[in-house]
């Protein structure tokens, strides 16, 4: 009863409402870097057409060089369809080489196709 | 009172209004955009990537000069040595001010500056990002060096920055003749939380404390207020308006900066 009291108290204080939604604000936007762009583990590269060591590359990219302009986007909010359109224009803003391109892009379809398989989203660290 | 402050505002809007022109008429180039005003983040250019960068700084109104004006203007160059460390030159500092406070009101030439960031850790993949950042400024008055330690740490939509900052200055009359010695010590602390990608927004904290002759302690100042960035392609636009939370009668009550960037 107490406890309660207490509660309800702090929610009703400005400061403590505030605090409320920063802490809210804060674990909504928080998934684990795991979950927003797949590590490359043998489960990942059984769906990639090229080796482990482009997709660790690509994926490499996709967490440093890409992420100096925005926030890492998790791979699983966008379509298949919609990370073709939104890939080219990132490529060229990003500045990056010919291989680097091949890299990050291969990292990112095989990571969504992946993701599109709930066996492969049940997997742990996946 | 009321029309110095309408006066205020009204350039304050202009200049706003230069900037985000400047902007829009600049869509083609890339840039990499700063979601700080004040605070200096752990990323830096990539590699070959050239940046034009324009800073706008204006601090007004002091307890004891209300009539206090100053505006600050920089123009920087900015480039990517490799994808972990940029240099910069500021072509020209100068400023415009003036107020009962102020000797000689007008525009004067402030310095021109070197500056590098080299960045050691990432925010996003290692448990903290870090970079040293180092600047030698040569002006007609005064020359100065300024190091700094840049920590961030990206956390989904949320990055978090500290700087810790200690600048060393030597002023005098005539160019080669600094006499006069000062030192300053320097800290800036901000939250942003990216909203879309392109839409961040947050606020800052700024804490500055002069050293007399390097032998006594000022006093504290500390500024505090929210900032805003925006990135379209190959070009940002960040505002920080800051606003003193401590009593110093010489320090500026408010003061905001303005930064567009664009890539070239």
């Amino acid at each position: 009863m107490c406890a309660k009291r207490v509660s309800t108290n702090r929610l009703h204080h400005p400061l403590g409402a505030a605090a409320v939604v920063v802490v809210a604000l804060f674990t909504s936007g928080c998934m684990t870097l795991e979950q927003m762009a797949p590590p490359v583990t043998t489960e990942l590269t059984a769906y990639a057409q090229d080796n482990g060591q482009t997709l660790a590359e690509g994926r490499r990219i996709y967490l440093t060089t890409c992420a100096k302009c925005h926030a890492v986007e998790p791979i699983g909010r966008y379509s298949l369809a919609r990370w073709r359109r939104i890939m080219p224009d990132m490529l060229d803003e990003a500045k990056l080489t010919g291989a680097e391109a091949d890299a990050v892009t291969t990292y990112v379809m095989t990571a969504r196709r992946a993701l599109d398989n709930p066996a492969f989203n049940a997997k742990p660290g996946a | 009172m009321m029309r110095l402050f309408a006066m205020k505002v009204s350039t304050g809007v202009m200049i706003l209004g230069v900037l985000i022109g400047s902007a829009m008429v600049a869509d083609t180039a890339r840039a990499d955009p700063r979601r700080f005003g004040y605070s200096y983040e752990t990323t830096t250019m990539p590699k070959g990537a050239w940046e034009y960068e324009q800073w706008v700084t204006w601090k007004t109104s002091k307890a004891e000069d209300r009539n206090f004006d100053r505006i600050d203007f920089r123009h920087e160059v900015e480039y990517g040595l490799a994808d972990n460390w940029q240099v910069a030159f500021y072509l020209s500092d100068w400023r415009y001010e003036h107020g009962d406070s102020v000797e000689d009101d007008g525009t004067s030439w402030q310095n021109v500056a070197l500056e590098t960031i080299y960045s050691i850790t990432n925010p996003v993949t290692d448990p903290i990002g870090s970079a040293v950042y180092g600047e030698v400024r040569i002006g007609e008055h005064e020359v100065g060096v300024e190091g700094k330690l840049l920590l961030q740490k990206d956390i989904g939509p949320w990055s978090i920055v500290w700087n810790g900052i200690l600048e060393a200055e030597w002023e005098g009359e005539e160019f080669g003749d600094y006499d006069e010695r000062a030192g300053e010590l320097a800290q800036t602390f901000g939250v942003s939380y990216q909203i879309v990608p392109q839409l961040t927004a947050g606020f800052e904290l700024l804490h500055e404390i002069g050293i007399d002759e390097w032998e006594e302690f000022g006093d504290h100042v500390v500024y505090v207020g929210p900032n805003v960035s925006y990135r379209g392609k190959g070009w940002f636009i960040t505002v920080t308006p800051l606003f003193q939370v401590t009593d110093l009668a010489d320090e500026a009550d408010f003061e905001t900066r303005f930064l567009f960037g664009i890539e070239f």
